[in-house]
């Protein structure tokens, strides 16, 4: 072979081995990839749990690095909003004179009570070398959800002492411990108590409430309306909506807070919880659930019809379903099982 | 007719030893039959050992436990060498990144696969100019990569995985990095060369790239969650 194309050899090789060798990333430069190097040093985002992390709780985070020919490595987690780290102490991983090797890091992180739904950016800055600056910060995106949830309101029906609000959950988290409060503000005054508790409020169900409520002057304009509810992380959180309100009449009221859609038939009357109707027995639902159990009991019952791929994987005339099952395989599928017997 | 198997994932694990702690299991009983032909996507959210997954079927790392047959050869029993070069002919990588060779012009960046199966150079210049020429390049043979736009530079990327004419394309978020129109110039350009008899493996968590799949592994907390064919 010529020389050239050993170089080039050589060149190649390293690039498909080491997966991913790019250029210089910059932090502003890069987007989130699985994996990047910087100096000779490839970094990958192993894997994060939960998924999606939770505000307001912690996850653990496992990055693999394959430190090449480095002589010097030093990692640092940036601790940015939404995250910190439980000890800002193992924020630092440094590794010297260590040859070429593969390091796993992990980290415990805190997910802030307000983290935004959605990904969030948690860098990791790399420096080569140990008495200089040069660094480059390499962005891991992370999964937030959602655990706070939203609202719509209407006026059900008024009287001329009376209102009835109809409040849905349109957000997918449940509400626990709400409470409906209409706050002191001009245009009306609440005559009895102020704050009606509602309990727990599941996603896509709705509750109606009841307050003696006296507009004041000719046009009352909006009515503020303050939700208090605890979250699913367990977050104490208050939201205000303002509920059009264009005047009292004894007939039914349909303002409505936004286009979102309210069943229309609401139980009438005031301070009484009600819940999403149930529908009659679903015979067909019934029915397609026993086919389903069949099948299900059919393909276990005929494990062969289920999984091809053993049958084209022997060794030595053994499937290897047969063969001596690692010790941490077990391990792991006798924790998978108890954890669906729970 | 059902189509030849080109690849077999049988009973796969794959785990990371953390010292004394308990291994960091990132991939957990997978089986999958990939056939000649296919164009399959493999889906799944960030951290549930889709990356790890495409190594597994890049034969770019080799499972703790379970066999990956490639045209029927167990990757194991394959020395360094001979897994290097095995996979050098048979798969075609595109990452999201590009991973061109900075200080190589374009034509020399999509030589550099076919030095690796030692093709005279005559025929590798050859091949790499129908290659980049057919992906409208032309006239940016001797550009390096910092000279060329991102879609110009997956272009290249595009290039260097037909070098050897291999018989599957692994592409990992290949529009990850791209704008729509361009991104969807890479997605129709794959969906062309599954039609001329390419395997495509696409490694993506973008649902809109899916759809140019007949088939679609989920993959969730590093298993197979659900497949889906259409």
């Amino acid at each position: 072979m010529k020389p050239q194309n050993k170089f080039f050899t050589l060149i190649f090789m390293f690039f498909v081995f080491g997966i991913f060798i790019s250029n210089f990333v910059s932090s502003e430069e890069v987007n989130y990839s699985v994996s990047s190097s910087y100096g000779g040093i490839q970094v990958s985002s192993i894997k994060y749990e939960p998924y999606p992390v939770n505000p307001g709780e912690y996850f653990d985070f496992w990055i693999h690095a394959s430190l090449g020919t480095a002589k010097y490595a030093k990692f640092e987690m940036v601790q940015n909003f939404p995250f910190t780290l439980e000890n800002s102490a193992e924020a630092i991983n440094e590794y010297e004179n260590i040859g070429s090797r593969d390091v796993v890091m992990h980290y415990k992180i805190r997910v802030d009570k307000d983290a935004v739904e959605g990904l969030n950016n948690l860098g990791l800055k790399i420096s080569t070398q140990k008495y200089s600056s040069s660094e480059v910060v390499y962005p891991f995106e992370i999964y937030v959800s959602n655990a706070q949830t939203d609202f719509d309101l209407i006026v059900q029906d008024s009287s001329s002492s009376q209102v009835s609000l109809a409040i849905a959950n349109i957000g997918k988290n449940v509400a626990n411990s709400m409470i409906v409060r209409i706050p002191e503000q001009n245009g009306f005054k609440v005559t009895g108590t102020n704050g009606q508790m509602v309990g727990n409020l599941d996603a896509g169900d709705y509750s109606i409430v009841g307050f003696n409520l006296l507009p004041i002057g000719r046009n009352a304009g909006n009515l503020t309306v303050q939700i208090d509810y605890t979250d699913n992380i367990g977050v104490r959180r208050s939201l205000l909506k303002n509920v059009p309100f264009a005047g009292v009449s004894s007939g039914n009221f349909t303002a409505q807070v936004s286009g979102e859609a309210v069943p229309a038939n609401f139980a009438r009357g005031t301070f009484q919880r009600t819940t999403t109707p149930a529908s009659g027995i679903n015979w067909t639902a019934i029915l397609l659930s026993f086919i389903v159990v069949g099948i299900i009991l059919f393909f276990k019952k005929n494990p062969k019809l289920f999984n091809k791929s053993f049958n084209t994987l022997k060794k030595d005339g053994k499937k290897l379903e047969k063969l001596d099952v690692p010790a941490w395989i077990q391990k792991e599928k006798s924790k998978e099982r108890s954890s669906r017997g729970k | 007719m059902k189509q030849k198997q080109i690849m077999s994932i049988g009973n796969v694990w794959k785990k990371y030893d953390m010292g004394s702690a308990d291994p960091l299991i990132v991939l957990k009983e997978i089986n999958l039959d990939i056939h000649e032909g296919e164009f399959i996507a493999i889906t799944g959210p960030s951290g549930s050992g889709k990356s790890t997954m495409m190594n597994i079927v890049g034969a770019l790392d080799g499972p703790s436990w379970g066999k990956v047959l490639l045209k029927g050869k167990d990757l194991s029993e394959l020395g360094e060498s001979n897994l290097s070069l095995f996979r050098g002919k048979t798969i075609g990588f595109i990452f999201q990144s590009f991973n061109l060779i900075p200080t190589l012009t374009a034509i020399q960046n999509v030589m550099l696969p076919m030095e690796m199966v030692d093709l005279p150079e005559k025929e590798a210049k050859e091949r790499a100019e129908l290659l980049l020429g057919m992906l409208g390049l032309k006239d940016r043979l001797n550009h390096k990569p910092n000279e060329l736009s991102g879609g110009q530079q997956q272009r290249v990327a595009i290039a260097r995985s037909l070098a050897n004419d291999p018989e599957i394309i692994l592409a990992d978020e290949p529009t990850g990095n791209l704008d729509s129109h361009t991104g969807k110039f890479v997605m129709d350009f794959l969906g062309k060369l599954n039609k001329e008899g390419k395997t495509i493996i696409l490694i993506t968590h973008d649902l809109n790239l899916v759809r140019y799949a007949r088939r679609v592994i989920h993959i969730k907390d590093g298993k197979i969650e659900k497949e889906t064919s259409r």
